[in-house]
């Protein structure tokens, strides 16, 4: 393929163009061969996802853009971006796609592929720290939420040694130990 | 009961339209208004004029009122003048007789704010018109003979069926085709969108149908050089050219062509690679005969006969000269169809100048089996090697205010059709970028293939490309900000297919002025009505079908043919023509002579001829005039008038809406009030 990164006689440019020796032609296929994935490539663009996404007006790059980016193979650029993790998850996008496509689930394929090639954000890899040495995400600390409402301190019943021993074996736990 | 000369009957009939009229000005009070108005018998207000009721009550008042003239006050008479002077014929008042006020165009829609004004206007509008039906006369009708026979100019898939429906009503069919074979461009398709089925396989029965129908005479590798009307017929003259090739003796043995010594630019394939100077251009051509080319071969410069010498059946003659023959026929059809834009015009995507960049036509034609790689995808020039990325550019030179606005209409499909057939070809081993804008698929089940063609792994980039630029190594790059992911791209593509813009066919503009027919945007046919009368044009018994009118795909084109069949059929099927004498007439005892009409004439209605006592005078062509009043407004001497529309005619109506404003504003004056 002939490179075609030489500056000389194309115009001075604000953005620098992505040349197509970047695009990686597999990442759609990977996304696609995803349970997930299979409808990827029916989408057409319409930015759909983005408007009702609730919080992708912050976001630097729209959810529809990403979409595009995995079909035009721009794997670095997805999954190195911090707005695959900052989805809330909340299944608008993917509700609302006229074509079909699994827009949210399709992110929870890419933060996959991205915890396996070590890309996760510090913050995940702290909240993966806190549930793998507490087992629990929101620990009850205020003795007198509970003592309120005339409950024993303790919640009861509660254990988390389980979770903790579960997930030490899991991805998360090889992630946090292993990670940065 | 004779009528007295003077004595006028003029029945008044208002009509609310709905609340068009009726919810600005308060159409009984118009009505009223009339009933002492002088000359007129009867008035009366409708809810619809134009519905059953009131066409009954039209029909009713000229019976028993014995009326003399109809006014009618609505809307524009484009909509319904026809039906209202149906009505007057029906009843025995002679259809002219009929004035019609505008009082929704030209007064409630306009004034619809203002109803004071409104009611004035619409006032004097309807004294006008009374004015105007009171020198109204009775108008005949004059019946010219039409022969049962249609001339199809363009034998592509609009023309072949055109042919094919009038011939099977039993017409006689002239098909007369420019090129060598008829078919049209559709014979170039490999396959048709959206159901990827093979062109040929569904054309070639409506070749060969052509070819054996007795009613059919196809005319190849001929041009119509003149038009000419006879009162209800046309005389055409048609040129054909010689083709050397005898079609009853050739055997299509190919004897002529393995021989032939020199080569000519493939036209069939839209110049990529060559042809024999004697060849046959598809298979499945019609006429199935070989055909020599007259600016390729050498015989006429070196005095080659190989070809005529290999022959075994003495079929080829280099002593054939243009023939021209005149035929009679009753209607016309054309369906002259289309072409890409010429390449060499897009300069900034290296038309002409890229070896790699073709048109999109050249690339179907390189998927044709039939095509100058067989249906393979190869490289030019030397057609060798495939290439590994191809981006396809949408919109090449369409909708663009530098070359051709309009949108090409079946760009967008061949497009996906194009990539879809290589995409089954070569799988993964050729990478497919389409650079769209829109991508307009809609017809039916067109937006279903555009999905298929996605999922087949199309890349799609919404944007167009600029910086387009030709490696040393014959790559083409260019950039391309995409809308979808919001970034610039520099792309670089082995080979680029131009979607090109589309153009209506050389010649179609000579073509459309012997026919009479207007153009629209791009030099293409003009239809008599954009919605209503998409097939019929302004030049009465000559019709349009297919590209010549707009680009067209195939559905649309055989749809098309098929009504503008129908269309002629029921023009030349009725045998005559009647025409409404509502034209321009001379009185030869005013005209001098002088020629003027003649000049301003714009249909060529008019001309000089000598009479008996020597004079030349102004003669009018009643079936070509079309009553535009030109030369009633130029004669020096008042000789030549527009019946229905004469300088008396349109002063009384012109004098009858003045009179009443006047009289409106001196009853004002003296009463001191407003008055209606």
């Amino acid at each position: 393929m002939t490179e075609t990164g030489e500056k000389k006689g194309l115009p001075d440019v604000f953005i620098e163009p992505i040349n197509m020796s970047e695009l990686d032609r597999g990442f759609r296929k990977e996304i696609q061969s995803m349970p997930n994935g299979e409808e990827l490539s029916a989408c057409f663009a319409c930015s759909t996802c983005t408007s009702a996404c609730p919080v992708a007006n912050i976001w630097e790059i729209k959810p529809h853009q990403l979409i595009r980016m995995i079909i035009l193979g721009m794997r670095e650029k997805v999954l190195s971006s911090k707005e695959i993790w900052l989805c809330l998850t909340c299944f608008e996008c993917q509700e609302r796609c006229p074509q079909g496509v699994r827009v949210t689930d399709i992110f929870f394929d890419c933060k996959n592929l991205a915890a396996e090639e070590n890309m996760i954000p510090d913050s995940i890899v702290a909240l993966g720290k806190e549930l793998l040495e507490k087992g629990q995400l929101y620990i009850v600390t205020a003795d007198w939420e509970r003592e309120d409402l005339d409950l024993e301190p303790d919640v009861p019943g509660l254990s988390t040694d389980a979770v903790k021993r579960v997930l030490g074996g899991t991805r998360t736990g090889r992630l946090v130990k292993g990670g940065k | 009961m004779p009528k007295k000369k003077d004595e006028h009957r003029i029945g008044v009939f208002i009509c609310s339209c709905g609340t068009n009229i009726g919810g600005v000005i308060d159409v009984r009070k118009l009505a009223r208004d009339f009933k002492d108005y002088p000359g007129v018998t009867f008035t009366t207000s409708n809810m619809f004029t134009c519905s059953k009721d009131g066409q009954d009550k039209i029909a009713e008042m000229i019976k028993e009122k014995d009326l003399t003239g109809v006014v009618i006050g609505a809307c524009t008479p484009k909509l319904h003048e026809q039906l209202f002077r149906e009505i007057l014929e029906e009843n025995d008042l002679n259809p002219f007789r009929l004035a019609q006020a505008n009082l929704r165009e030209h007064d409630t829609w306009v004034h619809g704010d203002d109803p004071e004004v409104a009611y004035k206007v619409a006032y004097d509008l309807v004294a006008g018109a009374i004015e105007r039906a009171k020198t109204l006369e009775d108008i005949g009708f004059e019946e010219y003979p039409v022969d049962k026979s249609v001339l199809v100019i363009g034998a592509g898939i609009a023309g072949i069926q055109s042919a094919l429906d009038l011939a099977d009503k039993g017409i006689k069919v002239c098909l007369v085709e420019k090129y060598t074979s008829i078919g049209g461009y559709m014979a170039r398709l490999e396959k048709t969108f959206p159901t990827l089925d093979c062109s040929m396989c569904i054309l070639s029965p409506k070749l060969s149908a052509v070819e054996r129908h007795k009613n059919i005479e196809i005319l190849s590798y001929s041009e119509v050089i003149e038009v000419e009307r006879d009162y209800g017929n046309f005389n055409v003259r048609v040129k054909k050219k010689p083709r050397y090739v005898s079609i009853e003796d050739c055997i299509n043995c190919g004897a002529c062509e393995r021989n032939c010594p020199v080569t000519g630019r493939a036209e069939w394939n839209l110049g990529l690679g060559d042809r024999k100077a004697i060849y046959k251009p598809f298979p499945q051509a019609v006429p199935g005969v070989f055909f020599l080319d007259k600016d390729s071969c050498t015989h006429w410069t070196d005095g080659c006969t190989i070809c005529a010498e290999k022959c075994p059946r003495d079929a080829i003659s280099y002593d054939v000269e243009i023939e021209e023959i005149e035929i009679k026929v009753g209607a016309i059809i054309a369906a002259t169809g289309f072409v890409e834009m010429d390449i060499e015009e897009l300069s900034e995507y290296g038309g002409g100048k890229f070896t790699n960049v073709l048109t999109a036509g050249q690339y179907g034609r390189l998927l044709s089996l039939v095509g100058p790689t067989e249906g393979k995808i190869l490289l030019p020039p030397s057609f060798e090697q495939s290439p590994k990325r191809i981006a396809y550019i949408n919109c090449a030179g369409s909708r663009d205010e530098n070359h051709r606005p309009w949108c090409c209409n079946f760009g967008c499909m061949y497009t996906l059709r194009h990539a879809e057939m290589t995409h089954r070809l070569y799988g993964d081993d050729i990478d497919q970028w389409i650079i769209y804008h829109e991508l307009r698929a809609g017809g039916k089940e067109y937006e279903q293939f555009y999905r298929r063609v996605r999922e087949s792994g199309v890349r799609f980039v919404r944007g167009f490309p600029s910086e387009m630029i030709e490696e040393k190594d014959g790559s083409i790059s260019f950039s391309v900000f995409d809308q979808g992911t919001g970034s610039l791209l520099r792309l670089n593509f082995d080979m680029v297919v131009l979607t090109m813009a589309i153009d209506p066919s050389p010649g179609t503009a000579h073509l459309a002025h012997m026919l009479g027919v207007d153009r629209s945007e791009g030099g293409f046919m003009k239809e008599l009505h954009p919605k209503l009368e998409p097939v019929n044009t302004k030049s009465r018994g000559v019709f349009i079908a297919g590209a010549c009118q707009s680009p067209k795909d195939i559905p649309a084109s055989v749809a098309d043919g098929k009504a503008a069949a129908s269309a002629a059929a029921s023009h030349v099927l009725k045998g005559k023509v009647r025409v409404q004498m509502d034209k321009a007439v001379v009185d030869e005892t005013l005209c001098i002579g002088c020629g003027l009409c003649e000049k301003v004439c714009p249909f060529d209605a008019i001309s000089m001829t000598v009479r008996d006592d020597e004079r030349q005078l102004a003669e009018v062509s009643s079936i070509l005039c079309t009553g535009c009043g030109k030369c009633q407004v130029v004669c020096p001497i008042g000789a030549i008038k527009r019946k229905h529309f004469t300088t008396e005619q349109i002063e009384a109506e012109v004098l009858g809406l003045i009179s009443a404003h006047r009289k409106r504003e001196q009853s004002a004056k003296t009463s001191g009030g407003v008055s209606s």
